[in-house]
């Protein structure tokens, strides 16, 4: 029997295989490719399900691979400075920095994005080396305020994003940790991405089983078994309660901390947490949840207030917000949740149903 | 008319053939000369769907016998195709 033969799932070659290699040899050569095709094709629409996931996955991961290995690495280099204002920081931060004349001056200073300066208006390049910078708290809840810059060349990466922070470093700002070595390359997320790629292949693995083997019947299953897992999905989201929170913003002095507590109360539900200092200054957020909206408006109107009468000094930041939508449950994940459950329901409905007609072919 | 399927058929509504023989007629009334890959994933096909069978004592080089119901498929593909060929020809004519 030729090799070529071999290349055919065993049944198929125990059924056909003696015929095929006789054929090969009444028609002379050069026949190899329509063999080897023909043999591949044989393999996709005849291995049952399962089988195809596991391909379809693997060849996903494989392109993911693949993939990351062509993607250039990026080294990222962050500066912290200390703020003495409050919440305002990253706003003051990022306005100064971020500034269209200021990331002008760098890309020509470093020049940076040449290609793109070449081809493209200088506003899309500003615009994309600010998708390349990050501003935000450095540690959650602290007037600390870091700058990040990525680059594909580390030490670029570190002089610029020293240059930005210096930008704002005024008596507001001071640099508490210069720009990092960005020696360690922190980008593409290259198992991220073969990750992508092997779900991808698991999903286009079942998707390409269950259209070709018995189209409609499975199609029908899934889609029915995924309606029915969105219904039962939405029934459950609808029969959990609602929970609205309303939240409100006081700035107070360090030292009426403990009135401010006390004023509070402890009252299930309320959270007050502190958000940004500085040398005497606590912005506090104070918080309830409830079922009915109103309620947590009027609660949160009532401790603030109560603030206020007790230590005297603090001042209403923002009032309590009247909250439109609930925070709980989450109504679309909960129905994503049972179109997925419902989709591998069918799924596996659909591969028991080829694994059946799978024993009586040839394959 | 290139469906390997169709052509098969066509092939076999005219008596029982083996592979190569199948190749031969097919290249002669068709001018199409189909792989062995390509007529045995053909046959592969009309045997699942029951429109051909294996006639005679199996051996290498097996003969195939179009069935009933190939016969009506065929009718019916042919009749479909007899249509698109008057319509052309008929609009060809009026071009």
């Amino acid at each position: 029997m030729s090799w070529l033969v071999r290349l055919y799932p065993k049944r198929w070659r125990e059924r056909y295989g003696a015929e095929l290699s006789a054929l090969m040899e009444d028609a002379g050569g050069g026949w190899r490719w329509d063999v080897v095709a023909e043999a591949l094709r044989m393999h996709f629409t005849h291995w049952s399900v399962a089988r195809l996931i596991v391909a379809g996955g693997l060849l996903g991961a494989v392109i993911g691979g693949i993939w990351t290995l062509a993607l250039p690495a990026r080294y990222a280099s962050e500066v912290v400075m200390r703020s003495t204002d409050g919440p305002d920081s990253v706003a003051l931060v990022f306005q100064q920095s971020m500034s269209r004349q200021k990331l002008s001056a760098v890309i020509r200073k470093y020049n940076l994005y040449s290609y793109e300066t070449a081809h493209m208006p200088m506003e899309e390049v500003i615009e994309k080396m600010r998708r390349d910078i990050r501003i935000g708290n450095w540690n959650e809840g602290t007037n600390l305020v870091s700058v990040r810059y990525a680059n594909g060349d580390g030490k670029t990466a570190q002089a610029v994003a020293n240059e930005l922070a210096q930008e704002s470093q005024t008596e507001r700002f001071r640099i508490i940790r210069p720009p990092s070595e960005a020696t360690r390359a922190e980008g593409p997320a290259r198992l991220l991405i073969v990750g992508i790629g092997l779900a991808l292949g698991l999903a286009a693995g079942a998707m390409f089983g269950v259209v070709t083997r018995r189209p409609v019947r499975n199609v029908l299953w899934m889609a029915g078994c995924g309606a029915a897992g969105c219904v039962a999905a939405l029934c459950i989201a609808a029969a959990i309660p609602n929970r609205y929170v309303s939240t409100a913003v006081v700035r107070i002095a360090q030292a009426d901390l403990g009135l401010v507590r006390e004023a509070a109360g402890a009252r299930e539900n309320l959270q007050v947490s502190e958000v940004g200092r500085n040398a005497d200054t606590l912005w506090l957020s104070v918080s309830y949840a409830s079922r009915d909206r109103r309620e947590a408006q009027r609660v949160v109107t009532e401790v603030t207030s109560a603030m206020v009468k007790r230590a005297g000094r603090p001042s209403i930041i923002d009032p309590a917000s009247l909250p439109f939508s609930p925070v709980y449950p989450n109504r679309l994940t909960i129905t994503w949740l049972g179109l997925v459950f419902g989709l591998c329901l069918g799924l596996w409905k659909a591969g028991r149903n080829g694994a059946a007609r799978e024993e009586g072919a040839v394959g | 008319m290139s469906d390997p399927t169709l052509l098969v058929l066509s092939s076999l509504a005219g008596g029982d053939k083996h592979g190569y023989s199948m190749m031969e007629d097919i290249e002669q009334f068709a001018g199409v000369r189909l792989g062995p890959g390509t007529l045995y994933g053909a046959i592969t096909r009309l045997e699942e769907s029951g429109w051909i069978r294996p006639v005679g004592a199996s051996g290498r080089r097996q003969p195939y016998r179009i069935t009933a119901a190939g016969r009506a498929h065929l009718d019916e593909q042919v009749a479909r195709l007899d249509q698109v060929v008057k319509a052309a020809k008929a609009r060809l004519k009026h071009a």
